[in-house]
């Protein structure tokens, strides 16, 4: 276990993690018009009542100090009360980000899996005919607006031909089909939406990653050995090329959760995407920091770990 | 199958491998590469021969045409490979899988990147034996062993379990030349095996190479442009050039009696330089004074710094060109970046002209860098892309020299006459992609020149030129000493460039300064036991 | 006078080859095409922008309507043309202001290294982390969702992008010898950064700002789409968010916005492929 390597990285992310919580607290101080006015309203008030208001949410306080606050508060876990739905927004949070980690999980499946078969399979025959109607298709994909793939899915398999639900995450009336089949035809399509884009990333870099792998040097002593394509293709240069793929869909991670926001809008997905969409919509301002800070961190957090996985997986950097 | 090798035929037949007449094309999008064109060629057994010629002569790509490892557009067009009395060419792929390896195997140059870097090198050997021969899995390990230390490698079974990058790089080429026997070949091809290594290890290599050999009268085929290393390890040569095989002979005739051309050209290129008259001095000048020089890098994943340059000290006279000889990592290249402020020194003092460099980099830093100059190791990188070599030369004179724009350009063309490089105006709008290695390092030399300075390092700088470029350049660096009177410090791992160009050498070792003197002293009654290893490693030509 | 000679003829060369790549070609024609009809809107368009009761309600495709109508009688041939020239404007506006920022600071940080490099690579890799339309959306509710703020907004979505890919560029640069070189001609740090390293990242820049435009567009089409566009102004993300309750009755009013931004954007990745064709040419059989 290479703990010099784990130092580092735990060093790193630090300053990250810093700078995101900095970052929201200063939007929020940046917000135009105060945020009493919420609960006063334009009209005037009495001052006395104000001044109260702004003792009960630390608004007396100097910006140094209620940074403070504000970061004790949030590294115990409490990111205040909703402005709306009167509920600490923790819980809030927690009650739905479910539905996105099932979302998130499908797709990246889908979309690892996707990538990395037609990656190898367009590595195959580099600049072949497989090979370029392959970038071709990922091409198209990743140029697509994600959202209008969803809607034309949506128009093309639940409208016109009825086969699929419309959205949201769950029938109604389940009828003559089991629970989990609900749900797996309930989340077929988000997940082909949000996982497509994906796929098409993954697609190019794990191509990329094979040809380099097979232009290396020890591909050539592995032919002088006597050994056959396929044995060198898979057993050589595919190990090579699919390490960095973790770390690619590490990188990932972010762009997904973003398009994951959109797709739970066009299909109705009740995650913390269409949360976030409400709590801005009313200008909860307490849940839109919230989930801001949970949904960032979470991401700084999973890529920490896919960091350290991948050195486990690298011998090079598994063993100095 | 391939009966041929089984049986009798073997102890009968003296000759191995017979190339007629090869000739490989290569198609690229640019037209057709001829880079075989004519290539003959008689292997014994037992007998190590070597192939010679400078890059571009078509030596490595023959090598591989025997196994037809061939590269992207090769075809073979004509000619035969006899490996026991049948013809290689006629082979299909599955025939050429069973000799690749079992029966001719291959050595590459660099092993760092020839090893596969996440399979384990027992795997790696295992994989060339399974595939080849009916072992049982139990019994691989102790051949795997015994292969090893047939190689000189101590703790083979904890190297078994190992990945090559936990190796050094003598460690690596020993394992790779153990998967190479480890099927006990006709045949072993080395191609540049030896290039990458530090002089010593080089010495070891090419003794274990020699040992196996004799030991079980295996054959190799010798691929180098080092005519060093060919004296001293093979008995018979052939000289490449072209793609053709334009001589061969018997090592110790060959030297000393070259027939073609070519030969004459290479072998004289090798051999000393012209022992031209030294500039001297007779007021002896002190230019630069080195005192307990220091520096340490901080290596990631380690406590203790690395001594890169450890209580270094020396002196530099006006005039004078000074060798600073050693291996990589000896801590020469990092002693050049300080003299140019490259580097931040940790402690010690450095006095260029009467003044600390210290002093200079805060307070004349403009001065400083007009007076000090620097030649790299890689001519191509030395020199922007995207700028003519007209810009590029230009650069310098602007900043310290106050020229209308003519007389800059004129001053340009001046320079590159002086590097002969000449109609100057051809050279002055070409880029540097359209020059050969010697050119571009020709205007390097240019424009290190161009500030007019007092001291010119040069880092290797010929370490990277063909045979026959590297004694026109050393030729140039002399040219311009004698008549500028500019001091220069001459870096390089191989002596025999130091030889005919230093009054002074000083071998480093490990950021140490091991002894330092004339040279003659030095080459002639070297005292400490480095410099006395170092020597007798450096390979000569015999006369 | 010779400079302008000497560039017309490199742009010459550089055409010959960029010519042959059918992909590029491609690409650059789709582009040019919607730039045309982008800039020529009020030419070819047969009705002002946000015309309401143009025609009744969700007509389909006729010679009057080219693309039909939508639920408010607008008719989607002129919408879209109109659409056009705010997703290329502000995609090209941001493109530009965040190419400009991320060399600059790129440059500075691969070169100097150090505390600088530091606090750029931390910075970035913020934005790595952040999901960005979560910013976006957020920036856009604090600062409002106007055409300058939102051009703004995708401006700082992109940057660090381009300051890491510089950056990584003059890291490696900046140990070739010619830099060195240029150190020890007494070269001042600005001008090594940015007349000697620089220009041989311009590659690596343009092939990025193709890219990143593609991306700046899908940002402000989601964007419009998810209602925090501008609204005042006709966008293709905008009329894809009017659908979404309409599915049923005009699949068509889904289908050609989305079309359009599909074909904008994969124009421009199209293009980025073919400039990366030109100048990394990789063996061709």
């Amino acid at each position: 276990m290479n703990y010099n390597y784990l130092a580092k990285r735990t060093l790193q992310i630090i300053p990250v993690v810093l700078g995101i919580l900095v970052m929201s607290f200063l939007m929020i101080q940046l917000a135009p018009g105060d945020v009493v006015f919420m609960f006063i309203g334009e009209s005037g008030a009495d001052p006395e009542f104000e001044a109260q208001i702004r003792k009960r949410l630390g608004l007396d306080k100097s910006v140094l100090e209620q940074l403070i606050l504000y970061l004790k508060g949030v590294l115990t876990g409490d990111l205040g009360k909703s402005f709306v739905m009167n509920e600490s927004v923790s819980k809030i949070i927690w009650d739905r980000a479910l539905p996105t980690i099932i979302l998130m999980s499908s797709s990246i499946i889908f979309g690892a899996v996707f990538g990395i078969l037609i990656g190898v399979y367009a590595a195959t025959k580099p600049y072949s005919l497989r090979d370029n109607v392959s970038m071709v298709i990922a091409l198209f994909l990743y140029s697509l607006p994600n959202f209008w793939l969803g809607q034309m899915l949506i128009i093309v398999f639940s409208v016109n031909w009825g086969i699929l639900p419309v959205s949201g995450m769950e029938s109604m009336i389940l009828g003559d089909k089991s629970f989990l089949m609900d749900r797996l035809t309930h989340l077929l399509l988000p997940t082909i939406t949000l996982g497509s884009t994906l796929g098409a990333f993954v697609m190019r870099f794990v191509r990329a990653s094979m040809i380099e792998a097979l232009g290396q040097d020890y591909i050539l002593t592995a032919k002088s050995k006597g050994l056959s394509d396929g044995k060198i293709f898979f057993k050589h240069a595919l190990k090579n090329a699919l390490l960095p793929v973790v770390t690619y869909i590490g990188l990932r991670l972010g762009y997904m959760l973003s398009g994951a926001v959109v797709i739970e809008s066009v299909f109705g997905w009740p995650g913390l995407g269409l949360l976030m969409l409400d709590a801005l919509f009313e200008r909860d301002y307490p849940l839109i920091m919230g989930l801001f800070i949970v949904i960032s961190l979470s991401v700084t957090i999973i890529t920490f770990i896919i960091d350290i996985l991948y050195t486990y997986l690298d011998p090079r950097i598994r063993l100095k | 199958m391939f009966l041929i090798l089984e049986g009798k035929n073997r102890m009968e037949n003296n000759k191995l491998l017979k190339i007629e007449n090869l000739k490989m094309h290569i198609k690229t999008y640019m037209g057709t590469v001829k880079a075989v064109d004519g290539v003959n060629i008689d292997i014994n057994r037992g007998e190590i021969v070597g192939i010679v010629g400078e890059s571009g002569s078509g030596k490595s790509l023959t090598s591989r045409t025997i196994l037809k490892l061939l590269p992207e557009g090769g075809e073979v067009v004509s000619g035969k490979i006899l490996f026991h009395n049948k013809d290689l060419l006629k082979l299909n792929d599955n025939e050429l899988r069973n000799i690749r390896g079992s029966k001719i195997s291959f050595i590459f140059q660099n092993p760092s990147t020839f090893l596969n870097p996440v399979l384990k090198i027992g795997d790696q050997i295992a994989e060339n034996i399974l595939l080849h021969q009916k072992i049982d899995k139990k019994e691989i390990k102790n051949i795997i062993i015994s292969v090893l230390s047939d190689v000189g490698l101590r703790n083979p079974d904890k190297i078994i379990n190992c990945f090559p990058h936990q190796l050094s790089g003598g460690m690596q080429q020993r394992v790779m030349i153990a998967m190479a026997i480890s099927c006990k070949p006709d045949l072993i091809i080395a191609d540049e095996c030896t290039t990458a290594l530090d002089v010593t290890t080089q010495l070891q290599i090419l003794d274990l190479l020699k040992n196996i050999s004799k030991k079980t009268n295996i054959s190799i085929l010798l691929i180098t442009h080092n005519l060093a290393v060919v004296s001293y390890l093979c008995s018979r040569v052939y000289v490449m050039f072209e793609g053709k095989t334009i001589e061969s002979g018997e090592s110790k005739n060959f030297f000393s009696r070259p027939q073609h051309e070519y030969t004459k050209k290479l072998l004289n290129a090798s051999k000393q330089i012209e022992n031209s008259k030294f500039y001297s001095n007779h007021e002896i000048n002190k230019i630069l004074n080195i005192e307990n020089l220091n520096k340490n890098f901080n290596l990631p994943g380690s406590n203790e710094p690395l001594k890169a340059v450890n209580d270094l000290s020396f002196s530099l006279n006006e005039g004078e060109i000074f060798g600073i000889a050693g291996e990589s990592g000896s801590g020469k290249t990092t002693v050049a970046n300080l003299l140019m402020g490259l580097l931040e020194v940790n402690s010690g003092k450095i006095t260029f002209i009467n003044k600390e460099i210290n002093q200079y980099l805060k307070y004349e830093k403009k001065n400083f860098r007009k007076n000090i100059q620097m030649v790299f190791q890689d001519p191509y990188g030395s020199l922007n892309p995207r700028k003519t070599i007209g810009t590029t030369l230009s650069l310098a004179i602007k900043i310290h020299f106050k020229l209308s724009e003519d007389e800059i350009k004129n001053k340009v063309f001046e320079l590159l006459e002086k590097v002969e490089l000449t109609p100057p105006e051809v050279f002055y709008e070409r880029h540097p992609h359209e020059l050969s290695g010697g050119q571009q390092q020709r205007v390097a030399i240019a424009r290190a020149i161009s500030t007019e300075p007092k001291l010119i390092i040069s880092d290797e700088a010929v370490a990277s030129l063909d045979m026959s470029i590297r004694s026109e350049i050393l030729k140039l660096l002399k040219k311009i000493n004698i008549e500028t009177k500019v001091s220069m410090i001459m870096i390089s791992h191989d002596l025999s460039v130091l030889k005919n160009m230093c009054n002074r050498i000083a071998i480093m070792h490990l950021g140490k300064i091991v002894e330092i003197g004339d040279k003659e002293k030095i080459l002639g009654s070297p005292q400490h036991n480095y410099t006395k290893k170092l020597i007798s490693a450096t390979l000569e030509i015999p006369n | 006078m010779i400079k302008i000679l000497k560039n017309i003829n490199k742009f010459k060369n550089f055409w010959k080859i960029f010519k042959q790549n059918k992909i590029g070609v491609v690409g650059l024609i789709i582009l040019l095409i919607f730039i045309v009809l982008a800039i020529f809107a009020p030419l070819f368009a047969t009705f002002p922008p946000l015309t309401t009761g143009a025609g009744e309600a969700f007509l389909n495709p006729s010679f009057k309507h080219l693309l039909g109508t939508d639920n408010l009688g607008r008719d989607l041939y002129s919408e879209l043309l109109y659409g056009a020239r705010i997703t290329l404007l502000v995609s090209f506006i941001a493109v530009i202001t965040s190419t400009v920022v991320g060399v600059f600071l790129g440059a500075i940080a691969g070169y100097y290294g150090g505390i600088v490099d530091s606090l750029l690579m931390r910075i970035t890799e913020m934005f790595l982390v952040i999901p960005p339309i979560f910013l976006a959306l957020v920036l856009v509710a604090i600062f409002g969702a106007n055409i300058i703020n939102i051009i703004i907004v995708i401006s700082i979505l992109s940057w660090p992008q381009t300051s890491r890919l510089v950056r990584a560029e003059i890291l490696s640069l900046k140990e070739r010898p010619y830099c060195k070189a240029a150190i020890a001609s007494g070269a001042s740090d600005f001008k090594i950064i940015f007349s000697e390293l620089v220009p041989n990242t311009m590659t690596t820049i343009i092939v990025n700002m193709s890219l990143t435009q593609a991306t700046a567009i899908l940002i402000e089409s989601a964007l419009s789409f998810l209602g925090f566009g501008d609204s005042s102004m006709v966008s293709w993300g905008l009329m894809l968010n009017n659908a979404q309750e309409f599915f049923r009755q005009s699949w068509y009013m889904v289908f050609f916005p989305g079309i359009g931004i599909f074909l904008v954007v994969l124009s421009l990745n199209l293009f980025g492929e073919g400039l990366n064709d030109v100048f990394n040419p990789r063996r061709k059989k």
